[in-house]
């Protein structure tokens, strides 16, 4: 798995579909869409395809989306609005994202230091999106962070992810093991109303649900404030006050947290690590948005009863 | 943990300091009969009473209304409840909280409203099926008395039956407010919540535009108007009387046959209210001078047809319920689910808060009074009484021991010995006819009297509380009875304390309204509202600071009356 910046990445698609045998090399997709695509035959994810670092890589030459990339993106975006049955006329609402080559790497998840554009429709939008991608990792935030992990500042090469936008009522983050008490044999979940934009920024009380991963069964469960919520725009997204018949009630049932803690406890066992997962909780269950490394656990010896 | 609520007994919490009834204006005299009440708050009732009431009518009102408030309490949880008190000839309110004043409105919104969730689950349904039922039987109970037939034993087992059916009708009375409360309550919390900076006249467009007795009531005048003008002469004959001479003259006059049919079948529907709430109130059955003064109006106005603001309005509703369902549809199904219901409850709500006070605070009071003027003229014809219209003076412990010394024959009962009573209290309504008394008594309340808003910020300028938007400029016509209503001219400014639902008509007459209560979801907010009359409420002192014939502009979204020149 080689960097995909050298002369010969340039016979390298500059697009690649989820579940493209191609697609789970995360030199040519990154970490979170190599992950996504190897997942994509056995879990519920939703459609989406990669622009691929070959295609950074001729934008980082030419300074800006090289033509036969920008014709590429368009005519896939063209492609996943039929198969979503939304139609070219009003186009379908996808999920932006980035897929670094070195993030969702085992040694650091850089969660949240790219930027992710949700509910973009129309070719132009999502070509626009896909171009703020590319210029965020120079953003101060990610730099600090490759600098506190010794990543160096030269950005990595970057692929975006294009995702359906699954229209959900609620967002869930599951760890597959509690991270801050490292007890292993937990899953610890956030959940709040909306889009995953306000449950991610981290600045809001969420629902919380503690998992015993071996009965899977629910030790503890608190409906948490849920101050804020984001939904969808005209273009966009909007971070609204939640309403108070929402705050009141927990954003996800007991069934749907335990499918959750159940479908991470499946992936750890299958990656064999501790995983970080993102769902989006849609009208037929959860649907699974990214899987990370759990990056920050204190000490593992923990686990195995020995000293640190 | 501090036990927040105490159903079983009123907070201590609430006691203010004593002032021991310090403060008095110097030109009444101390009114209570409990010593307690001179530490106690009050504040007068303008929005049900801005009139005296007669010994009677308060007694009525103990019987009826205190009750009614104060199961409130042990069945529904609710935080207060208040007590009446008739002060120089005035209604004064006097809240007794359950816990402390701040805890008011949070238990209000939480244990009350756990009360009424079975009922606010399907307001349609427990109106139809549970309170209309209960209420059409007592009404069903009185119509097939037949009180000139009845012996006087039987009237009197009658008054003590009706007294508590009545009692009954009222319970039901507040469970229906209350529920009418919540429910728009928690559609106001949902849509301010996703409507941010919205307004409740926002709010309420999306409840507007459904039928309901009022507004049918109101609308049936202007039906009576087409029968008047369809007959040759006819109309001109309405246009030329003083309404209390219109119906001489009407019958009088050939060819007026299917407007006086008319009107009859107006009144065996409509009829059975009153202007004002009160057992000496005629009702329009007994005299129909207020039918046919607007009547008179609506004729005069041949161009104006409020019918069809309501298909305006209905339309303007559904516009405003798809718009803001494009919003609600961007948040999670629980609350698109939720926003539905609320709003279908605060729809259903508006109808009960006009189809309730149609039938009890009017029917069953009028159903009452036909009780009490058949005793009233036999007290009158035994002697007891100089006339019927004495009774007004007695309450209904008096009222009932009468009935029944009657009853029994035993005509030098002291219970009949009535005259000397009945003139000291005919004497204390002369007496405070025409004294201004205090809107408020003893220790300030926690909560600031609703009155307390409105004060006006700048000369000529009145501020108040929107509650149907437009602008209207007109002459002002200040009315404080809706004897004095009857005045009113078309494109006038009617300014009054408050109105209750048989002044709906003059909404037709009126350019713009303006009260002194009342509140977005009051009976005046909801109708004006259904007319399209800018209305302005909350405007403290208004039918003093605003004088006959003044040019005002009303604004009744701002909620402010602005005086443009003095009359």
């Amino acid at each position: 798995m080689g960097r995909a910046l050298d002369e010969t990445s340039f016979a390298a698609p500059a697009v690649l579909w989820l579940g493209d045998p191609r697609s789970t090399e995360a030199g040519l997709v990154g970490g979170k869409a190599a992950q996504l695509s190897a997942l994509a035959a056995t879990h519920p994810v939703p459609e989406a395809f990669c622009v691929t670092t070959a295609a950074y890589a001729a934008y980082e030459r030419t300074g800006g989306v090289p033509p036969d990339v920008a014709r590429a993106a368009a005519a896939a975006y063209r492609e996943l609005a039929a198969r979503s049955g939304d139609g070219p006329a009003r186009g379908t609402p996808v999920a932006v994202r980035s897929s670094a080559v070195d993030e969702d790497g085992a040694g650091a998840s850089f969660a949240g230091q790219h930027h992710t554009y949700l509910n973009v429709t129309g070719e132009d939008a999502v070509l626009a999106a896909v171009a703020a991608v590319w210029r965020s990792p120079h953003g101060e935030a990610a730099l600090g962070y490759r600098r506190d992990r010794g990543l160096g500042d030269a950005p990595a090469a970057v692929a975006v992810l294009v995702q359906r936008l699954v229209s959900c009522d609620a967002s869930s983050v599951a760890f597959s093991v509690d991270p801050v008490a490292s007890d292993l044999g937990r899953v610890v979940i956030s959940a709040s109303w909306g889009l995953g934009e306000s449950l991610m920024a981290g600045d809001i009380d969420p629902d919380r649900w503690v998992v015993d991963k071996a009965s899977l069964s629910v030790i503890a469960r608190t409906v948490g404030a849920k101050q804020r919520m984001t939904i969808t725009d005209d273009a966009g997204t909007r971070q609204v006050s939640t309403p108070t018949f929402l705050r009141q009630r927990a954003s996800l049932s007991d069934e749907d947290a335990l499918a959750v803690a159940g479908m991470a406890t499946g992936l750890e066992a299958r990656l064999g690590h501790p995983v970080d997962v993102e769902f989006a909780l849609a009208d037929d269950g959860p649907v699974l948005l990214q899987c990370r490394p759990v990056t920050t656990l204190a000490a593992p010896a923990d686990a195995s009863g020995s000293p640190p | 943990m501090k036990q927040p609520y105490r159903r079983d007994q009123p907070s201590p919490g609430h006691q203010p300091p004593a002032t021991g009834g310090a403060g008095l204006p110097p030109h009444l005299p101390a009114p209570w009969t409990d010593p307690a009440d001179a530490d106690r708050s009050f504040e007068r009732d303008l929005t049900h009473f801005p009139q005296p009431v007669t010994t009677l009518d308060f007694a009525f009102l103990k019987h009826t209304v205190e009750h009614g408030l104060a199961t409130t309490v042990p069945r529904f949880a609710a935080p207060f409840r208040v007590e009446l008190r008739r002060f120089w000839t005035r209604v004064y309110n006097h809240e007794v909280l359950y816990c402390e004043p701040q805890d008011v409105p949070r238990l209000w919104s939480t244990a009350t409203r756990e009360a009424f969730a079975p009922m606010l689950a399907d307001l349609e349904r427990q109106w139809s099926d549970a309170w209309l039922p209960e209420l059409r039987s007592a009404q069903a109970f009185w119509a097939v008395f037949d009180l000139a037939a009845a012996g006087d034993a039987d009237l009197a087992a009658h008054l003590d039956a009706s007294l508590a059916r009545v009692r009954r009708v009222w319970e039901i009375h507040f469970e229906v407010v209350y529920a009418v409360a919540h429910a728009w309550s928690m559609f106001w919390e949902t849509y301010s919540e996703v409507f941010e900076g919205a307004t409740q006249l926002d709010a309420a467009a999306l409840v507007s535009g459904f039928d309901n007795l009022t507004a049918e009531a109101g609308l049936a005048v202007w039906r009576l108007r087409d029968v008047a003008t369809s007959l040759p002469g006819v109309a001109d004959v309405v246009a030329a009387s003083e309404p209390a001479e219109a119906l001489a003259r009407l019958r009088a006059t050939p060819g007026a046959e299917p407007l006086l049919a008319a009107l009859d079948a107006y009144l065996a529907r409509y009829g059975r209210r009153a202007t004002r709430l009160s057992l000496g109130a005629k009702t329009l059955l007994e005299d129909p001078t207020p039918v046919l003064a607007q009547l008179r109006d609506a004729v005069a106005q041949p161009e104006s047809d409020p019918r069809r603001h309501r298909e305006r309005l209905a339309a303007e509703r559904e516009a405003a319920v798809l718009r803001a369902r494009e919003r609600v549809a961007r948040y999670p199904r629980p609350l698109r689910a939720e926003f539905e219901h609320r709003m279908r409850q605060a729809q259903v709500a508006v109808r009960l808060k006009e189809d309730h006070n149609f039938i009890i605070d009017h029917e069953t009071t009028a159903a009452v009074r036909a009780v009490v003027v058949e005793l009233a003229g036999r007290l009158a014809r035994a002697g007891a009484l100089h006339g019927p219209e004495d009774v007004a003076h007695l309450d209904l412990r008096e009222l009932r021991a009468a009935a029944e010394a009657l009853a029994a024959g035993r005509k030098d009962d002291e219970a009949l010995d009535l005259r000397d009573r009945v003139a000291a209290r005919a004497a204390e309504m002369e007496r405070y006819a025409d004294v201004a008394v205090p809107t408020t008594l003893g220790p300030p309340r926690p909560v600031p009297p609703q009155a307390a808003r409105g004060a006006a910020p700048s000369a000529g300028t009145l501020e108040g509380v929107g509650m149907s938007a437009g602008v209207a400029r007109g002459r002002v016509r200040v009315a404080r009875t809706f004897d004095e209503a009857r005045a009113l001219r078309p494109g006038e400014v009617l300014v009054a304390t408050s109105t209750s639902q048989p002044w709906t008509p003059l909404f037709a007459t009126a350019a713009a309204l303006v009260t002194e209560v009342g509140g977005v979801l009051s009976h005046m907010g909801v109708i004006a509202r259904e007319y399209r009359l800018p209305a302005v409420a909350g405007v403290t002192g208004a039918t003093e600071l605003l004088e006959d014939g003044a040019l005002v502009e009303v604004d009744g979204l701002a909620g402010v009356v602005r005086v443009l020149a003095e009359g």
